[in-house]
């Protein structure tokens, strides 16, 4: 029992990280293998996963507005 | 190279890639260098307005980074550190604007930002059937996401915008803010589970 809540603690401590694919190749198998059998850390994943997807949609849409400035004006003060 | 360039056309350089792109700049070549600076406007503009808390400067620090870019892009030695060098760029003039100002950071009200929502912001808070991706192009769930990023403390906010915005990894987040690996993993993280809870009726 012991064992399983210090396990869960480890996952969610490491969660941010396994989403951005931070972790080393070990321990990314047995987060994998945790989530696997422990529906609260897949719930906890699944937040994680959204909120990651939420922020890099919400910053691609701020990338594609078109920045209104003079490049060349700048280039030509060089 | 060099000659070859000389023949090109302004529409040529949109389709170089970027180590091209570079290796033309620091051979004098104004339009490649012109087109480096257009490609990453609206990165180094995005990156300031997400960091900082004050809005009322942003083109100002943008046009001062890709002024920064251009002057010292000759000095750039290994071209595939583009990102990483034009990082620690935003971030010297983002802190020292800062500095000038001569204010803390998260010196502004966190609370100030929610003063615009209006009540139809509050209505849509309560859906928790939304659709990010309609939603995602209505400007009030816009207004909502950068109110939040913008509600965190900044050590937060810089880590954020270097993951999400910018994808670099976490040395290299490390190496631009100047703290260990560890630390900006925990950074990330914590900043992380900040925006779930700030955002939770779209990410449940």
């Amino acid at each position: 029992m012991l064992n399983n809540i210090i396990a869960c603690n480890l996952v969610t401590d490491n969660l941010s990280a396994f989403v951005d694919r931070e972790l080393d190749e070990d321990f990314d198998y047995e987060i994998k293998k945790h989530l696997s059998v422990c529906l609260d850390c897949r719930r906890k994943f699944s937040k994680m996963l959204k909120i990651h997807h939420l922020m890099k949609k919400y910053f691609n849409g701020h990338l594609k507005t078109d920045l209104k400035m003079d490049f060349m004006k700048l280039v030509s003060f060089i | 190279m060099g000659v070859i360039l000389r023949y090109l056309r302004k529409h040529d350089y949109k389709n170089m890639d970027l180590i091209s792109l570079i290796e033309a700049a620091q051979a004098s070549n104004l339009l490649a260098l012109e087109e480096i600076l257009r490609r990453q406007g609206n990165i180094v503009y995005s990156s300031l307005y997400h960091m900082s808390p004050f809005i009322d400067n942003i083109d100002d620090l943008s046009q001062e980074v890709l002024m920064r870019i251009a002057r010292s892009i000759k000095t750039l030695k290994k071209k595939e550190n583009f990102k990483f060098w034009m990082n620690q760029i935003i971030s010297n003039v983002f802190y020292d604007d800062l500095r000038q100002k001569k204010r803390k950071p998260n010196a502004v009200s966190i609370d100030s930002f929610y003063d615009d929502l209006s009540d139809n912001t509050q209505k849509e808070i309560e859906d928790t059937t939304i659709n990010i991706e309609e939603k995602l192009k209505n400007s009030e769930l816009d207004i909502i996401i950068r109110n939040s990023i913008r509600g965190l403390e900044e050590h937060f906010r810089e880590v954020v915008v270097l993951r999400e915005l910018q994808g670099l990894s976490y040395e290299q987040i490390s190496r631009i803010v100047g703290v260990n690996i560890g630390t900006v993993k925990s950074r990330i993280a914590r900043a992380r589970i900040k925006l779930q809870d700030k955002l939770k009726y779209y990410v449940g």
